[in-house]
C-alpha cells in the first residue's frame, strides 16, 4: 500500500465582506490506494470545501495554504491545463444532486461524448458511445438511456450515470460528496454498494463525504472526523466506532437516532462560527471534558493508542 | 372506545398531470399521480401516530389534505366525528385552530419581513386569543395580544418573550427558528399538530433536542400527533403506531413496538434492512429491492411493490411492462443481449395492462416466440409463473398474464397488512 493522496497542513480561507472565514484549517489526511475513506461531520464543518480544495475547485475568494499531493504530483503548483487534465482522468468528483451536475438540455449520450473528448479531442463519436456503454453496463444502466435527457431518467439512474462519466478514466481516486443523501435509504444502499463493487473492479480509491455516521460505519475503512473545519479525530472504522476518543465524536456518536435507541442524547450548544481567528479548542464551549487549557491552546493532533488514531484533544 | 380524534377513510388524493393537447386528444386525458391511494388510518387523542415512507409515497400529501391546502379527491376525513372532507371557508378556519402543521424547513415557514412578535400577534389578530373553555376571543387591544405572545414565547423557552419579540428570523438560531414555529402554532392551542419531517434538516448532534422539545410539548399541552418522516429510526422513536407508505398505500399499520419487533410487509422489512447501522463490526451484506419506486402516474398492478419484491409471488400483480423491465435488466449483459438480439431491441416490445406484444413485421414470429418462452422460464422466476399464454397472432409475439389474486389489507398478527403473503 502507498499513499494515494497525501494532505499536509491544508488551510481554506474564504474572504467575505464580514471577515475572512477559515473554513478548513491545518488538516493533515493520507487515504491510500484502494481503500475507502470516509469524511464525517455536520453541517458546515468544512468537508465538502476540503473535497473541493483537492480538486482545486474553489471558488476565487478562497485562499488555499499548506500541500495537496496526488499520485507524487503537487496538485496545488499543477498549471490550469495539468489540473484539468488531472479531474476526470485520475481524480474525480461525484455530487450530491445529480440533476443539477447534468446538463437538462443535452442528452446523456452528448454528456459522455463531450467528456471523453474534452480529455482525447481525436475520439470519433461512434468510439466514444462504445466507451459509453461499456460504463453505463458497468453501473447497470440500460444503454437506450444514452437517447435520453437528465429529466427522463429517475433519481437512481441519474446518480448511476454521474457515477459512469467519472469512471470513464478510470480514475484512481473518486470523491463522492454526500452521493447519496438527496436519495432514500433503499435507493442510498443500492448505490453504495455499486460503488463497492465498483472500486474494487476498478481499482479506485474512495473519499465519502458524508453527515451519515451509519454510511461511514458500513462503508469505510477509515473514517476522519472533521469538526469546526478541523479533523478532531481519524483512524481505522471499527475501532474508532468501537472507541471513540475525541469527546465531540462520543458525543456525535452517542447522538445518533437508530433502530437501538432508548433514550435520546445531543451535544449541548451549536457549532462555532468559522469567521474571524479562534484560539483554543473549536469544541472547548460544548464539550463536557474540557479543562481550562483547551480554552487558550489549540490540541495538536497526535496518536494514541495502539490502533495508531489520530486524535486532537489535551485529554492525551 | 372512546371516538378517535381524527379519522381517514379511504382518502384518495390524484393530481393532474399537464399533457399537451396533441397528447390529450390521443387519449392520454387520464394521466393522473395517484399520490394517496385509498389510505385509511385513525389517530386517538393523546397519541403519537407516524407515516413512514420514501418520498413520493404520498405522506406528506395527507399532511396537507388535513389543514385542507390539498383537496381530497375521494374518501373522507373525520375530526371529532366531523365530516372535515370538503370544508367551507368558514369550517376550514375553525379547522386550522384545531389542526396545525409544523413543516421541515423553519426559516422558510418563517417571513423574512416580519418580526417573530409580529407573526403570532398576527395569527391571534386573526383567529382570536384562545379562551378558558377551547372558545376563542377576539380581541382589538394591542396589550393583551402582546401579553399573549410573551406566554407562547415563555411556554416554548424563548427567554424572555420580551428580547426576543422585536427579532427578525434572521437574527435566530436554528433552534430558535424552530421554537418561533413551534410558539406560532401553539399559540393556537391545537389539540392535533402534524409534524411533517420536523428533524430532517437538522444535524445529528442537535436532532434529539428538537424531538425531546416535540415530546416536552405534548405532555404539556396534551397534544396528538401525526408525525411524519422516512426516518424509521426516529419513527420507532417517537411513535405508538405507525402506517408504512408505499405508492399512495399503507402496507402495513400497528402499533410500533410490534411493527419493528417483527416487520410482515416484505416492503418494511427491506426499508428496515437498508438503514445503515453506525456499528462496522455488524456490516453484512444486504438483500436490497431492485429497481426504484415506479411513477404514480401509472402505479404497478396488484401489490405495488411487486415488481421489487424479494418475496413476490406469481398472483402478485404481473404484468406486460413487468416482461419489458426483464428484458432490460437481463440484456445489461452485453453477451446476453447479443446471443438473443433477436427478440430485442426493449424498445421493438409495447406492454397493454397483462399483455406484452412485439410486432414482427415480415419476419417470422417463430424464433422469437421460441426464445421469449425460454427466457420467461429461465429468468422470469414467480412473474414465469403467472403468465397465461405465450402465443403468435398473426405477425405479434405476445405474452398475457393472468390478472392478480384480489389485495385487502388483513389482520396479522395483532397488525394490518396489505400483502398476499398473509
Amino acid at each position: 500500500m502507498s499513499a494515494l493522496l497525501e494532505l499536509e497542513h491544508l488551510s481554506v480561507t474564504f474572504e467575505t465582506p464580514q471577515g475572512p472565514v477559515h473554513a478548513v484549517q491545518d488538516v493533515s489526511l493520507t487515504i491510500e490506494g484502494g481503500s475507502i475513506v470516509g469524511l464525517v461531520g455536520e453541517s458546515g464543518c468544512g468537508k465538502s470545501t476540503l473535497g473541493r480544495a483537492i480538486l482545486r475547485l474553489l471558488p476565487e475568494n478562497a485562499t488555499v495554504a499548506g500541500s495537496v499531493r496526488f499520485a507524487g504530483r503537487d496538485v496545488l503548483a499543477l498549471s490550469p491545463k495539468e489540473i484539468r487534465d488531472l479531474r476526470g482522468r485520475n481524480l474525480a468528483m461525484i455530487f450530491q444532486d445529480p440533476m443539477t451536475r447534468l446538463n437538462p438540455l443535452m442528452r446523456i449520450r452528448d454528456h459522455f461524448i463531450e467528456t471523453i473528448r474534452a480529455h482525447n479531442p481525436a475520439v470519433r463519436q461512434g468510439q466514444a458511445l462504445e466507451r459509453a456503454k461499456k460504463v453505463l453496463a458497468d453501473v447497470r444502466v440500460p444503454s437506450d438511456r444514452l437517447g435520453m435527457y437528465p429529466h427522463e431518467l429517475s433519481g437512481g439512474m441519474r446518480q448511476r450515470v454521474m457515477i459512469a462519466l467519472c469512471l470513464l478514466f478510470k480514475p484512481a481516486l473518486l470523491i463522492a460528496d454526500e452521493p447519496t443523501t438527496a436519495l432514500d435509504v433503499i435507493l442510498e444502499a443500492q448505490i453504495l454498494q455499486l460503488l463497492q463493487s465498483i472500486m474494487h473492479e476498478y481499482s479506485m480509491s474512495v473519499l465519502l463525504i458524508t453527515h451519515n455516521l451509519g454510511l461511514v460505519a458500513e462503508f469505510s475503512d477509515r473514517v476522519a472526523v472533521m469538526y469546526a473545519g478541523r479533523i478532531a479525530e481519524e483512524g481505522a472504522t471499527p475501532p474508532l466506532f468501537r472507541e471513540p476518543r475525541h469527546p465531540y465524536t462520543q458525543g456525535l456518536l452517542r447522538s445518533v437516532i437508530d433502530l437501538e435507541t432508548t433514550s435520546l442524547y445531543s451535544v449541548p450548544g451549536e457549532p462555532p462560527s468559522l469567521l474571524g481567528e479562534t484560539a483554543g479548542c473549536p469544541f472547548y464551549p460544548r464539550c463536557d471534558k474540557r479543562m481550562a487549557v483547551c480554552e487558550t491552546v489549540y490540541p495538536e493532533p497526535r496518536l494514541v493508542g495502539e490502533d495508531h488514531r489520530k486524535v486532537a484533544c489535551h485529554l492525551y | 372506545m372512546t371516538e378517535p380524534l381524527l379519522e381517514v377513510r379511504d382518502l384518495k388524493v390524484y393530481f393532474p398531470v399537464f399533457s399537451g393537447f396533441v397528447q390529450r386528444l390521443l387519449g392520454g386525458g387520464d394521466a393522473r399521480v395517484h399520490a394517496v391511494d385509498g389510505v385509511t388510518f385513525s389517530i386517538a387523542e393523546g397519541e403519537v401516530f407516524g407515516l413512514v415512507g420514501e418520498s413520493g409515497c404520498g405522506k406528506s400529501t395527507i399532511a396537507k389534505t388535513l389543514v385542507g391546502l390539498v383537496r381530497a379527491t375521494s374518501g373522507q376525513l373525520l375530526f371529532r366525528g366531523e365530516d372535515v372532507t370538503r370544508p367551507d371557508p368558514k369550517t376550514l378556519f375553525r379547522l386550522r385552530e384545531r389542526i396545525q402543521l409544523i413543516y421541515q424547513d423553519a426559516h422558510a415557514a418563517l417571513s423574512p419581513a416580519m418580526t417573530v412578535g409580529e407573526a403570532i400577534a398576527d395569527v391571534l389578530r386573526t383567529h382570536g386569543l384562545p379562551g378558558p373553555s377551547g372558545n376563542r376571543v377576539q380581541t382589538k387591544s394591542e396589550d393583551a395580544i402582546r401579553e399573549a405572545v410573551y406566554r407562547t414565547f415563555d411556554d416554548v423557552g424563548l427567554r424572555p418573550p420580551a428580547f426576543y419579540y422585536n427579532k427578525y428570523p434572521d437574527e435566530l438560531s436554528g433552534g430558535q427558528k424552530q421554537r418561533v414555529v413551534a410558539a406560532r402554532v401553539l399559540a393556537l392551542r391545537p389539540q392535533l399538530i402534524v409534524a411533517d419531517e420536523p428533524v430532517a434538516m437538522l444535524d445529528m448532534s442537535v436532532r434529539a433536542r428538537m424531538l425531546e422539545f416535540l415530546m416536552e410539548l405534548k405532555a404539556k399541552y396534551h397534544l396528538t400527533y401525526l408525525f411524519i418522516t422516512h426516518d424509521l429510526a426516529t419513527a420507532k422513536f417517537m411513535c405508538d403506531r405507525i402506517g408504512i407508505m408505499y405508492l399512495g398505500r399503507i402496507v402495513e399499520m400497528g402499533r410500533a413496538s410490534t411493527i419493528y419487533a417483527d416487520p410482515k410487509h416484505p416492503y418494511t422489512k427491506a426499508l428496515l434492512e437498508a438503514i445503515p447501522i453506525p456499528d462496522p463490526e455488524r456490516k453484512t451484506k444486504k438483500i436490497l429491492p431492485r429497481g426504484e419506486v415506479p411513477n404514480a402516474v401509472w402505479p404497478p398492478a396488484g401489490c405495488r411493490f411487486h415488481p421489487r419484491c424479494p418475496a413476490v409471488l406469481a398472483s402478485c400483480g404481473w404484468e406486460g411492462r413487468d416482461v419489458i423491465a426483464l428484458l432490460e435488466e437481463r440484456w445489461l449483459s452485453p453477451e446476453l443481449a447479443e446471443r438473443e438480439a433477436l427478440a430485442g431491441p426493449v424498445k421493438e416490445w409495447e406492454a397493454d395492462g397483462l399483455i406484452a406484444r412485439r410486432q414482427m413485421g415480415k419476419t417470422d414470429p417463430g424464433p422469437v416466440y421460441d426464445l421469449i418462452r425460454r427466457i420467461l422460464l429461465e429468468s422470469g422466476g414467480p412473474m414465469a409463473g403467472a403468465v397465461r399464454k405465450v402465443s403468435i397472432e398473426g405477425t405479434v409475439v405476445v405474452v398475457e398474464f393472468r390478472p392478480p389474486d384480489l389485495l385487502v389489507p388483513k389482520e396479522a398478527e395483532g397488525r394490518v397488512v396489505e400483502c398476499l403473503l398473509y
